[in-house]
């Protein structure tokens, strides 16, 4: 939450304070959370006491399109690829020349499938494809094909949980039902050069597959559909449909804003626009829920209109007039039949190829863990927090890393769980590495958990040779708790020798303890341990301080 | 179709010449239809124009443009003489095809200079086009739009060449399969 805060600090007007307050309704996985301006609570108080106003919530709609993870585009035999030179990933199809025709692309195909059935979806085994008219430079053709009619999957759900709470380890579970899922072509990219007003066109994305999920309005702020979208972003990783990369353009996020009464009918929507990461799309969609309801209790009415978010001032900004209702003169696609994906191999009629059928059983038998499948299982079959099964299984091979390193050690994974995603993370983060980058291999990690829960070392010590493998993570384990001379203290003598050193040293500690404040005990615990460099045994130790200090 | 059309239609797509058989007619198969038979004529009002041209990127401009406009819906009006009585109508003529599914291969693209060699304005390996869409809210409407009718004259010579060629693809297409 407190993050979601300060992103709503961050675009809120100077002159308008803005008072925050989240209510949370568990009632029937419902999440209400609502935003009051100090001026709207004045005016809400004085109609509460009149009559009782209820207040304005948000509904929030996302659109999000995925480029399909596949090595040709959807109707052309060229290349996928990310900042490529421009043009080069250009069929003549793609350029819109005449005398082309699109051919599907059967990989294109089934991961739509793919992600349709991920998604609880229906998949429609006839499909069509239709004609979108507009024009724009990047789009040669003046038409995009895409699926307006009937598109490959439908009624589906995504099925998220989030973090909430002041220490964010409550479990919030929703559910955001997915309206279709449809294959269209992407476009071109245009590079506006105003200096010279003129536009570049780099026809390289153009023609590249595209999932579009469209979802119906189930949401009410941006930091549910912030992780809403995060979780798609997680099945499509899962699945291998989509890379996800926000960042180069794999993930597109529009997202439809209205404000109503609860129980009211729905209030005239915006549509944000291009938003490129999850934490803009929290901020984008707040700010507009904020400004729709200033715009409607200041008297105005909100327009149905495009904007754009602009991630410098976190505002949102009209983009261009939507001209009333545009008009994209669909019209079927006449150069495709009706795409035919098949429930079974039994339904594939004569004459077509098996092999070259999608069939939509044998991919849901492809289907792997998904991610809420895997959190579950991970809580239950280690023991672990929920806000732990998050950080295992949201990080890309954490999941992975974490199960090597509980097979290979004693330590039970309820107890190095804190290593992996403390430690591990930890140093990953600093120095921005991903976790397959790891200079610490799990099998390595697991063999200093081994000492450890041996008692061969303390958990300090291990802390220590823990930085020094990263350092240098040639050296074997025992090689540098050799080194640096880590290896627990066991011997009575020389544990003897050290506590008797520390009782000289703090006359007053022992004094006390000896009139009867045992808690003193632990100080002295401390210090023997900082003496040995925390190499004291500690089950020993503490049975020798007690018969010494007695 | 009638009698006479069905059977200049089946002469034509027999005919064979030197090995390669076309089965694009020869020569023009209609008949004409007579008025009586046609609604009133459609007149287009100055709104329409306007809203076609913003739609279509063309430009009429004229009473001529008008007049041609509306000689080509009279034209399309004789599709109402045609009884599709108890006929599902259909999408296309391949729509009891099974759409062919292709690889997952790279074959094509690679071929940047050729394709830019098209274009009238290139700068490195860029097409140009003249500035439009630019999604600032400081253009005015008409002065947007004004922009992208310019910009995109060569969008629209390629639409129209390609409705052309669909027409006749679609029909190779057709009888190739």
């Amino acid at each position: 939450m407190a993050a979601s805060c300060s992103a709503n600090r961050a675009v809120l007007n100077n002159c308008v304070k803005l008072q925050i307050m989240c209510n949370r309704h568990h009632c029937g996985g419902i999440f209400i959370r609502r935003i009051w301006t100090t001026r709207s609570k004045c005016q809400l108080q004085s109609k509460l006491q009149c009559k009782s106003a209820p207040q304005m919530v948000g509904v929030v709609a996302l659109e999000i399109h995925a480029q399909i993870q596949a090595a040709s585009k959807l109707f052309s035999s060229s290349r996928v690829g990310f900042s490529a030179p421009p043009n080069s990933h250009v069929s003549f199809f793609d350029a819109s020349l005449p005398g082309t025709l699109p051919v599907l692309n059967r990989r294109c195909v089934e991961a739509a499938v793919t992600t349709g059935l991920a998604l609880n979806c229906k998949i429609n085994t006839k499909s069509l494809f239709d004609r979108k008219h507009y024009f724009y430079a990047d789009l040669p053709a003046g038409y995009q094909i895409t699926q307006q009619r009937v598109p490959i999957a439908v009624n589906g759900s995504l099925n998220f949980s989030y973090l909430v709470g002041r220490k964010r380890n409550e479990v919030m579970t929703k559910s955001v039902r997915v309206r279709q899922i449809q294959l269209e072509q992407d476009s071109g990219k245009s590079l506006h050069d105003d200096q010279r007003s003129q536009t570049l066109i780099d026809l390289n994305r153009a023609g590249v597959g595209l999932m579009e999920v469209v979802m119906e309005p189930d949401m009410c702020c941006g930091e549910e559909a912030a992780a809403a979208l995060r979780e798609l972003q997680l099945i499509l990783q899962t699945l291998g449909t989509c890379q996800g990369n926000m960042a180069e353009g794999q993930l597109r996020v529009d997202a439809n804003i209205s404000v109503h009464h609860p129980g009211e009918p729905l209030g005239i929507r915006t549509e944000v626009k291009n938003i490129n990461s999850a934490r803009f799309v929290a901020r984008a969609i707040d700010y507009e829920i904020q400004r729709q309801i200033e715009v409607l209790e200041s008297g105005g009415t909100v327009l149905n209109e495009t904007r754009a978010f602009d991630s410098k001032t976190g505002k949102t900004v009209p983009m261009r007039d939507k001209e009333g209702l545009q008009d994209y003169r669909f019209m079927p696609e006449p150069n495709l039949p009706p795409l035919f994906v098949y429930e079974g191999l039994a339904s594939v009629p004569d004459g077509v190829d098996p092999a070259h059928a999608v069939l939509i059983d044998r991919l849901k038998a492809q289907l792997p863990e998904l991610p809420g499948v895997k959190r579950m299982r991970v809580m239950e079959e280690y023991g672990i927090l929920p806000e732990h099964s998050f950080t295992l299984v949201n990080e890309d091979g954490l999941i992975d890393f974490f199960e090597r390193v509980v097979q290979a050690t004693v330590m039970e994974p309820r107890k190095l769980i804190g290593w992996v995603i403390k430690e591990l993370m930890g140093n990953l983060n600093q120095q921005n590495l991903k976790i397959r980058q790891s200079p610490v291999s799990p099998e390595a990690l697991a063999q200093l958990l081994d000492l450890l829960e041996s008692g061969f070392i303390s958990s300090s010590a291990a802390k220590v040779v823990f930085q020094e493998m990263w350092k240098a993570p040639e050296k074997s384990v025992e090689q540098l708790v050799k080194e640096l001379d880590l290896g627990l203290i066991s011997d009575r003598e020389e544990l003897i020798k050290i506590c008797q050193k520390v009782m000289d040293a703090h006359p007053d500690l022992l004094q006390v303890i000896r009139g009867g404040n045992k808690k003193v005990l632990n100080k002295m615990m401390g210090i023997v341990q900082k003496e040995s460099k925390g190499r004291a045994n500690p089950v020993q130790l503490i049975n020798i301080l007690q018969e010494m200090t007695s | 179709m009638s009698p006479g059309l069905e059977r200049e239609w089946c002469r034509c797509m027999s005919s064979s010449e030197s090995g390669y058989i076309s089965k694009v007619p020869q020569f023009p198969t209609w008949e004409p239809v007579s008025e009586k038979q046609l609604p009133p004529p459609t007149k287009v009002s100055v709104d329409l124009v306007d809203k076609l041209e913003r739609l279509a990127l063309v430009d009429f401009g004229s009473q001529e443009g008008v007049e041609c406009l509306e000689k080509a819906i009279r034209f399309a009006d004789q599709l109402h003489v045609v009884d599709t009585e108890g006929v599902e109508p259909m999408d296309s003529v391949l729509e009891d095809r099974v759409l062919y599914l292709r690889e997952d291969t790279v074959t094509e693209g690679n071929c940047a200079e050729g394709l830019l060699q098209l274009s009238r304005v290139t700068e490195e390996e860029y097409f140009v086009a003249p500035p439009g869409h630019t999604h600032s809210h400081t253009h005015t409407h008409t002065h947007t739009q004004r922009q992208n009718k310019h910009s995109l004259d060569w969008h629209r010579a390629n639409c129209m060449c390609f409705v052309m060629c669909n027409k006749r693809r679609d029909f190779l297409r057709f009888t190739k399969l």
